[in-house]
């Protein structure tokens, strides 16, 4: 296993003062890196990128409803994609309901476990978005996804390890993947 | 008559990048510079940008630690360069949604944004696959997803469909599907606006990085020139050929009225200058009765 040279933000790192995360007050200091820590980051690694993704097909399919709405259409649900997207949620969750987590993780395991469910309640916000009548109703029900999608969107680089590889952007053949001295 | 003044800006720029990203198949061919840049188009009424670049609050270290981009500045210096501020900019037509092009709408408030849905359909299709298709996903970052539902519930991001006529008067987006990604776009100013243009610009997004993939040489294939591809194409090189085709086609085939945002050769074919932070101005064209940001 590779020996990474950057480690889980420290739990008291200010990355961490966001919006609803570490209110559990299971959260403990690190240790310092070690192999239980790279374990984790390896089994983690699955579920942040699922994580990753729904937040992206959410915001996606959302946009796309919104813009038709829009165009005098009415809000649909209708795109195959949120199913899927709720399904990768669901295997998310098992994912990070399975791992193993050491101490020194206590804090960012449950950022990610925090993430998942703001997630799941603008999937489930969505749903119940499209079968609301009046514009009042909609546009309540509209800031209150977009403040869980903001939520989750902060968790998601507040606990992302590019050193790692887990990190929101695959970077690896963008257009600035090029220097000499890249890897 | 010249409705538009158009100019690219440089906002950041890689020193060396691998010619064979530029040029498809160009390997062991060595480095070239790579300028980022967005593009103004300016009229008397109007202050368009095409593509916003990348927000360096989210990807800036990174990039630069990672992969060596350098010397980004924002859009209000960027921008001030010609006398305008960011709250000036009106339109925005997103060419695609890789992060350096529209990783940035936050900087403008007052905007209005245009991205072709397909571009957004099949991103978020994308994003269902399983790991082993995870190429497709490259360079998209939810979080700009995230700020373009942001614009959505604003009011201000349209979602087009094909290509769209007079968005601004004279000035036209055009879909160039499954291509260099799934639904890039190419920006047409007919700057005399007329329908039948003699005076056509065409402002290429991705789809062309620098001229060579316009004139290529083609003696591999016993011609003089030809079209060669970038090196990344999520769909396919046939689409980039064929939307290269549709906007040499725009312009009459003139080759330097299709215009490459990361082509440090804009200083050969187009008066330029460089700003006291070390970046670029080339300076397209001018609107009747515009002053030269270059002289």
């Amino acid at each position: 296993m590779t020996r990474h040279t950057k480690r889980i933000h420290d739990a008291a790192c200010d990355t961490w003062d966001l919006p609803r995360a570490g209110q559990g007050g299971d959260l403990r200091p690190r240790s310092g890196p070690d192999d239980v820590t790279d374990r984790y980051l390896a089994a983690i690694a699955p579920a942040y990128d699922r994580l990753s993704r729904v937040l992206a097909q959410l915001c996606g399919i959302f946009l796309l409803a919104l813009t038709r709405d829009a165009q005098g259409n009415g809000l649909h649900l209708d795109h195959a994609m949120y199913g899927v997207a709720r399904d990768q949620l669901n295997e998310a969750r098992e994912t990070l309901g399975g791992v193993p987590v050491p101490d020194p993780a206590h804090r960012h395991h449950a950022a990610m476990g925090q993430m998942a469910a703001h997630l799941s309640d603008a999937a489930r916000d969505m749903d119940r978005m499209s079968a609301l009548k009046t514009t009042p109703d909609r546009d309540i029900a509209k800031r209150e996804i977009l403040k869980r999608l903001a939520e989750a969107q902060h968790l998601l680089i507040a606990t992302a390890e590019p050193d790692s590889g887990i990190t929101p952007v695959d970077f690896t053949h963008a257009c600035c993947n090029c220097t000499t001295g890249a890897a | 008559m010249a409705d538009y003044s158009i100019h690219v800006l440089e906002y950041s720029y890689v020193p060396q990048y691998h010619k064979s990203g530029v040029l498809y198949g160009a390997h062991n061919e060595g480095y070239v510079k790579l300028p980022y840049c967005y593009v103004l188009i300016r009229s008397a009424d109007h202050v368009a940008l095409v593509d916003v670049g990348y927000n360096h609050k989210d990807y800036g270290k990174f990039l630069a630690d990672k992969f060596g981009v350098e010397n980004w500045r924002s859009p209000s210096v960027v921008l001030g360069e010609l006398g305008l501020t960011p709250e000036d900019v009106d339109t925005v037509f997103i060419t695609h949604a890789h992060f350096d092009h529209f990783g940035n709408v936050e900087d403008f408030p007052n905007a209005t944004f245009y991205i072709q849905r397909d571009e957004i359909e099949k991103w978020v299709w994308a994003m269902s696959l399983p790991d082993r298709l995870k190429w497709m996903m490259i360079a998209v970052d939810p979080g700009d997803v995230l700020r373009g539902v942001n614009l959505a519930a604003q009011g201000r991001l349209r979602t087009i469909e094909g290509s769209l006529e007079n968005v601004l008067p004279g000035v036209d987006l055009h879909l160039a599907k499954d291509s260099h990604t799934f639904g890039s776009m190419w920006v047409t100013v007919r700057n005399d606006g007329k329908a039948q243009s003699d005076d056509t610009w065409v402002l290429a997004g991705d789809l062309v990085y620098q001229f060579k993939n316009i004139e290529n040489d083609g003696s591999v294939v016993g011609v003089d020139k030809m079209y060669t591809p970038v090196g990344l194409a999520l769909g396919s090189q046939m689409n980039l050929l064929l939307a290269t085709e549709d906007m040499m086609k725009q312009t009459g085939y003139d080759s330097h009225r299709v215009i490459p945002i990361h082509e440090e050769g804009l200083a050969d074919t187009f008066p330029c200058r460089i700003t006291k932070e070390g970046l670029r101005i080339s300076e397209i064209c001018l609107a009747d009765g515009a002053g030269s940001f270059v002289a």
